[in-house]
């Protein structure tokens, strides 16, 4: 909790010399995540996840009619993204309004999400999908595209592949994987990826700061690597609650 | 293709088999690699005799009305050709998260002629009706005697209505109204009434 409400200042070295991070972690390790699936009774698929910090609550509407209803299109369903930061889930205030950022955000998670999903299915509907940020340490965009996945197969939407997603950075020279809020801040590149895994197509593939090509290249096979590990651990999710739905059935 | 029942779950993109095996039925799809995947959480049932793989949904049934299902509908608009109702409820699927149109024309109240619908349905009556197309705004018929309004409020007092010798009789004001009235009149739950 201290660690919370602490100002988050830059401690002298971000990785020591056995090539630790700030929280003990390796540079190719991930923070520990738990997804929890269906959490939310009035949504039609939820998901709530962590990630390290992060705390992460997804949910998924549709598909339904759209208001206003020029919007819908005649061959396929549209697909809506809110991300969205609630006031406390940063160190200062922040606004309950859309900021610039999270309107960005809702987009490129909208377009990570979108090749996933069989739109052409449900014309002139729509999918809402609303990611809302409880806390934040780094990362949420990548784990609000987590979380929307495992939301949206809860939700029984058809789907080509789940979307998992991670984000790479650099710090003092070396590349990390998932880079909390603290390497974010005083590192010198993030490079945030979302793939659909088994058909080892990217959705979104951002970045900031100065990589070469080398350290670029490297840096996607790193994702990649954190990808397929997330990817099993939505499976892992999804599978515990089906398993059970399943003997159920199965039962009766 | 010999597949052991434990293990039988599989995941949206989960390779089910390759597209020369099996065809992909409700819930696979082939892939752009001539792979047939998966579309949902679910358990895959391979036909030997179709040559066909399916997966059959564990998660949630879709709660969007298809061709044949029977609805129950709130009437918001009459006109004498054609009506405008909100569906609420589709039967047999989980209850909907927000309402979906529909239209009921004068052609699909009856096999005989209607003169006018005000003597078919009014603002505000719950019918149950069938679903004739795929996607919003949806065509509803009320064709048959299970289908036609099943809940009805009075014009003049809004009493709801009660069915008495095929006529539909307010017992308040013991005003007469006609409708046309489902077989189910009245028995229907009225959930979001």
């Amino acid at each position: 909790m201290s660690q919370l409400v602490r100002k988050v200042e830059r401690p002298p070295r971000l990785i020591d010399e056995e090539g630790r991070r700030a929280d003990g972690r390796k540079v190719d390790e991930l923070r520990r995540i738990k997804i929890e699936v269906g959490v939310l009774k009035n949504a039609d698929g939820s998901c709530y996840l962590e990630q390290g910090r992060n705390k992460i609550m997804a949910a998924v509407y549709g598909p339904r009619e759209l208001h206003p209803r020029h919007l819908a299109m005649p061959d396929r369903a549209i697909l809506r993204c809110r991300y969205h930061m609630v006031p406390f889930s940063v160190l200062e205030r922040k606004s309950p309004a859309p900021t610039r950022r999270e309107i960005e955000l809702s987009k490129v998670i909208r377009e990570a999400l979108e090749p996933a999903i069989f739109l052409e299915y449900f014309p002139r509907t729509t999918i809402d999908v609303f990611i809302e940020v409880i806390q934040a340490d780094g990362g949420t965009r990548c784990a609000g595209i987590t979380a929307a996945a495992v939301a949206l197969a809860d939700a029984g939407i058809p789907m080509r592949d789940l979307v998992a997603a991670i984000a790479v950075g650099k710090v003092e020279g070396q590349l990390v994987l998932d880079p909390m809020d603290l390497e974010d801040r005083y590192g010198e590149a993030d490079m945030p990826v979302a793939m659909m895994p088994s058909l080892g197509k990217i959705t979104l593939l951002q970045a900031d700061g100065l990589m070469t090509l080398e350290e670029f290249e490297k840096a996607l096979e790193l994702a990649m690597r954190g990808i397929k590990e997330i990817y099993n651990k939505q499976k892992e999710a999804l599978r515990e609650k089906y398993l059970a739905i399943k003997r159920e059935v199965e039962v009766t | 293709m010999e597949k052991s029942e434990e293990s039988s779950l599989v995941m949206p993109g989960e390779s089910l088999c390759v597209i020369e095996e099996f065809e992909p039925g409700p819930g696979a799809y082939e892939g752009s690699d001539g792979k047939v995947y998966s579309q949902v959480v679910g358990v895959p049932v391979y036909d030997l005799d179709e040559r066909i793989v399916k997966v059959e949904k564990l998660s949630k049934k879709l709660s969007i009305p298809e061709i044949g299902d029977v609805v129950l509908a709130r009437v918001i608009d009459v006109k004498s050709i054609y009506a405008a109702v909100k569906i609420f409820e589709v039967e047999g699927k989980p209850p909907l998260t927000g309402l979906f149109s529909g239209i009921l024309h004068i052609s699909q109240v009856s096999t005989s002629f209607v003169r006018t619908l005000y003597d078919v349905v009014r603002i505000g009556d719950i019918i149950r009706a069938q679903v004739l197309n795929r996607a919003p705004l949806y065509q509803i018929s009320i064709r048959g005697r299970e289908f036609g309004v099943v809940y009805a409020l009075c014009s003049e007092c809004l009493t709801p209505l009660v069915l008495r010798s095929l006529q539909l009789f307010c017992p308040k004001c013991r005003r007469v109204e006609k409708r046309k009235v489902a077989f189910s009149y009245y028995m229907v739950r009225r959930s979001s009434a």
